[in-house]
């Protein structure tokens, strides 16, 4: 049974720049050993949420922990629509933690259990799940992240295209259909008469 | 210092949360960097006083002795109960098991009446040398020309084998290509914006030898051309000891019609 459905946080980068924080990415040609993959892609950064979770009134109430998931959308549009992500390793961890102990019950925890998933949007924005936990009044108003993604971009690779779908590659740029050239392609013969 | 072992690698993972690894080539001469990540669960409470204890996850990898290595570790979820706390992970390396099994060794100590150190998670880089001479590649192809088999896309049949070899020259008799190393297991097919990509791995290849590398087709994974396929431009690799591996020999593959 799926435990992490009482609560959602999405953190927008896409709509609300400002919320992701210390945002850095790199990318590299390359090659694996596990796919087709031609680019890698590093990115890291801070996801800012600073609100004050209603620990007492959902779930189980305030002496429970309240499991629900945690939603990072990359400002910046880091991968093509186009693009095929072949894999990807992502780690996340508090960059700030914060407890209120005036009213709280003494108990109280804040946990990072796992990363769901790394997808992509149509509009090429990475999308990074975390699967999160809070007991008590406390919260976790910032997480740091690191995504290491391997994407396959055929723009990358030089593939020829056939002019004519059937045509037969038959040297560099060139291509025949059966025995006729494409009609888009022909040989101009210029004659001169030679002079006795 | 007790001594706790989680097992990324192992299937289900033991001790860990939703571990990853990729694997990718970089630098020339190709080196192999090895990319995890996980979410390790210790579960380690402390008995009062500030309590340590050496957590190693065993990582889905190996490497020879000799390799470079960054790693970070972050504390993840913790639990208090009403009394001053402390939770630590200071410090993280990597080394290589007695199986030559990737290790992430991370002391974490706790404190508290009580406290639970639940889980932390972990992101690491391996740089390593190559282990055996490998050429490997990518074969692509317009979507034009025909796709793989749904048998072939889910991973159940290799599309290709790809040979390393030579032509003997037989007298009297015509050029024979003879395989001194090859695949029959190449990777699952993609595609995007409609190139279809395969990507093979031939291990074990002779060094200090031109060969050839010559791929081919198991018409019986593909739905497409019914013609003979081409694959271009022409390869040769020569391996040798400073350079024992080649990335990137790349084929596109077409198909030879009969003339109409």
């Amino acid at each position: 049974m799926n435990q992490y459905t009482e609560f959602k946080e999405i953190i927008d980068g896409s709509i609300e720049p400002e919320k992701i924080t210390n945002l850095r990415t790199l990318h590299l040609p390359v090659r694996s050993s596990t796919g087709p993959a031609n680019r890698y892609v590093r990115i890291t950064g801070v996801a800012n949420d600073p609100i004050d979770p209603p620990w007492e009134t959902i779930g189980g109430g305030p002496l429970s922990f309240h499991r629900g998931l945690f939603i990072i959308i990359v400002p910046q549009e880091e991968i093509e629509p186009s693009d095929l992500i072949l894999g990807s390793c992502v780690s996340a961890g508090l960059a700030q933690l914060e407890r209120d102990e005036a009213v709280s019950p003494a108990d109280f925890g804040i946990a990072i259990d796992e990363v769901s998933s790394l997808t992509m949007s149509s509009t090429g924005h990475i999308a990074i799940v975390l699967k999160i936990g809070y007991k008590g009044d406390c919260w976790m108003p910032a997480i740091s992240f690191a995504a290491d993604i391997l994407v396959y971009r055929p723009s990358l690779d030089n593939v020829k295209q056939p002019p004519v779908q059937g045509s037969e590659y038959v040297g560099p740029g060139l291509y025949s259909y059966g025995l006729e050239w494409e009609p888009s392609e022909y040989v101009v013969v210029t004659m001169t008469k030679r002079s006795k | 210092m007790e001594t706790l072992t989680l097992d990324a690698g192992s299937n289900p993972p033991t001790g860990v949360a939703s571990p990853s690894k990729i694997a990718l080539f970089v630098g020339n001469p190709p080196r192999e960097l090895l990319i995890f990540s996980g979410v390790a669960i210790p579960e380690w409470d402390s008995k009062s006083e500030f309590d340590w204890e050496k957590v190693v996850v065993r990582l889905p990898g190996t490497s020879t002795e000799v390799f470079q290595w960054t790693s970070t570790v972050s504390i993840a979820s913790i639990t208090n109960t009403d009394s001053d706390f402390i939770f630590a992970a200071n410090e993280s390396w990597i080394q290589v098991g007695g199986d030559g099994r990737l290790e992430l060794h991370v002391p974490i100590g706790v404190k508290g009446d009580t406290s639970l150190f639940s889980r932390f998670s972990y992101h690491v880089e391996v740089l390593s040398d190559p282990v055996v001479s490998k050429v490997s590649g990518t074969i692509r192809w317009n979507e034009s020309w025909g796709e793989p088999t749904e048998a072939a896309i889910q991973g159940h049949f290799s599309m290709f084998k790809v040979d390393a070899g030579t032509w003997i020259q037989i007298p009297g008799a015509s050029p024979q290509f003879t395989a001194l190393a090859f695949t029959n297991s190449t990777s699952k097919p993609v595609r995007s914006s409609g190139i279809w990509a395969v990507s093979y791995i031939i291990e074990k290849v002779p060094l200090g030898i031109q060969l050839q590398i010559i791929p081919d087709l198991h018409k019986s994974v593909w739905n497409g051309s019914p013609g003979n396929p081409i694959f271009t431009p022409s390869r040769s690799v020569t391996l040798t000891p400073s350079e024992p591996m080649k990335v990137g020999v790349d084929f596109d593959m077409s198909f030879q019609l009969p003339p109409h």
